[in-house]
C-alpha cells in the first residue's frame, strides 16, 4: 500500500490572521491543520508549529498581549506547538521579528526529522530564502496562503501554493452583519 | 529436486526482484500533494498477476535446471562408456601379450631342458672310466 507523506506545517500566526481578517473569517487552526494533514490524502502529519509574535509587556499593549497568551494556551492544549517571541515597542506599534525565529526553526526541525513535506502557512516573501534552502535539501516544500497576501518571491520558491481560500470559506464570519468579498476576484460569494 | 544454478537465496532475490510495483497514484489537489492508495480490488488483482508471474518464471527456471540435469547426466555417461572401452582395449592387449610371452616362455624353457640333458649323460661315463684307470 502507499506510504503517508509526513508532513510539517509552520504557521506564522500573524499573518495567517491578518489573511483571515481581510476575508473578514474567524480563524480556525484546527481546520487548517487537518486541511493541510488530511490522512485520506495520505498525508501524514508530525508537527504543526504556530510561530506568535508576543506584544511587548507594556500596559499599552496589554490586551493584545492577553488575547495571544489566551491564544497561546489554546493552541498548547489542542496539539500544536506554539513558538513565541517577546516584541519590542516601536513607537505606536511593536515588532518581533518572529519571522527570523521561524525560519531558523523551520530550517533545523526539517533537516532533523526530515519530513517529506513542509507546509509553510504565510504569505511573506521573507520566506523565500527558506523554502529555497529546503527544497535544496530534497524536501518538498509548500506555501498555504491566500492569493492576495501571497508574495512572488515566496509563490516562485515553493514547490506549490495551497490557496487557503476555499479553507477560509467554510470558518466563521468575524461580524455577521458585514458583507465582505474575495480580494482581488470580482465575484461576490456567499 | 536440486537446482545447480539456483540456491534458495537466489530464488529469494528473484521473487523480491518480482515484488508488485504498484503504480504510487500521485497528484495535487490544490497544491497539496496526495498519495491515493489504489483501491482494493484492483490492488488484489495486480497481486494475483504479480504472482501468476513470478509462478511461470519459478516453473521455467527448474525445467531449465532439469534440462541442464539430464545433458550432464548423459555427457557423463557418453564419457565413462569410453573411458571402459579404452580399458577394455588395454585388458585386451595386456592379455594377448601375456600369452604370448607365457608360450615363448615354456617353448625356452622345453629347449633348454633338452640341450642339458645329454651332457650330462657324458660327463659321468668319463668319472667312471678314471676310476677304473686308477
Amino acid at each position: 500500500m502507499a506510504t503517508a507523506r509526513r508532513v510539517i506545517i509552520f504557521a506564522d500566526s500573524d499573518n495567517t490572521f491578518l489573511s483571515a481578517q481581510s476575508f473578514n473569517r474567524k480563524l480556525d487552526w484546527q481546520k487548517i491543520r487537518d486541511y493541510l494533514a488530511d490522512p485520506a490524502e495520505g498525508r501524514e502529519l508530525i508537527e504543526m508549529v504556530i510561530f506568535v509574535g508576543l506584544p511587548p509587556d507594556r500596559e499599552r499593549f496589554e490586551e493584545q498581549r492577553k488575547a495571544k497568551e489566551k491564544f497561546i494556551y489554546w493552541a498548547k492544549s489542542n496539539g500544536f506547538l506554539v513558538v513565541s517571541k517577546e516584541g519590542k515597542a516601536k513607537g505606536e506599534e511593536y515588532e518581533t521579528n518572529i519571522d527570523i525565529v521561524m525560519a531558523m526553526d523551520a530550517l533545523e526541525l526539517a533537516l532533523e526529522v526530515r519530513p517529506d513535506i513542509v507546509v509553510l502557512v504565510t504569505g511573506d516573501s521573507d520566506f523565500a530564502y527558506l523554502a529555497e534552502k529546503l527544497r535544496r535539501r530534497g524536501i518538498r516544500v509548500e506555501v498555504a496562503s491566500v492569493e492576495q497576501s501571497l508574495g512572488n518571491e515566496l509563490k516562485n520558491a515553493a514547490s506549490n501554493v495551497i490557496d487557503l481560500i476555499e479553507i477560509f470559506d467554510s470558518f466563521e464570519q468575524q461580524n455577521n452583519n458585514q458583507n465582505y468579498y474575495r480580494i482581488g476576484n470580482a465575484n461576490i460569494f456567499d | 529436486m536440486t537446482f545447480r544454478n539456483f540456491t534458495i537465496s537466489d530464488i529469494l532475490k528473484m521473487l523480491a526482484l518480482t515484488q508488485p510495483k504498484l503504480p504510487k497514484q500521485t497528484q495535487t489537489i490544490n497544491g497539496k500533494l496526495v498519495g491515493q492508495d489504489p483501491n482494493q480490488f484492483e490492488y488484489i488483482n495486480s497481486q494475483m498477476e504479480n504472482l501468476a508471474q513470478q509462478l511461470e518464471q519459478i516453473e521455467i527456471q527448474v525445467v531449465t535446471a532439469q534440462q541442464q540435469d539430464r545433458r550432464e547426466y548423459i555427457n557423463q555417461l557418453k564419457l565413462l562408456k569410453a573411458s571402459v572401452q579404452n580399458l577394455e582395449q588395454l585388458y585386451n592387449r595386456l592379455l594377448s601379450t601375456t600369452i604370448v610371452t607365457v608360450v615363448v616362455l615354456t617353448a625356452l624353457l622345453i629347449w633348454m631342458g633338452l640341450i642339458r640333458q645329454p651332457s650330462y649323460n657324458k660327463s659321468q661315463i668319463n668319472t667312471t672310466v678314471i676310476a677304473l684307470q686308477n
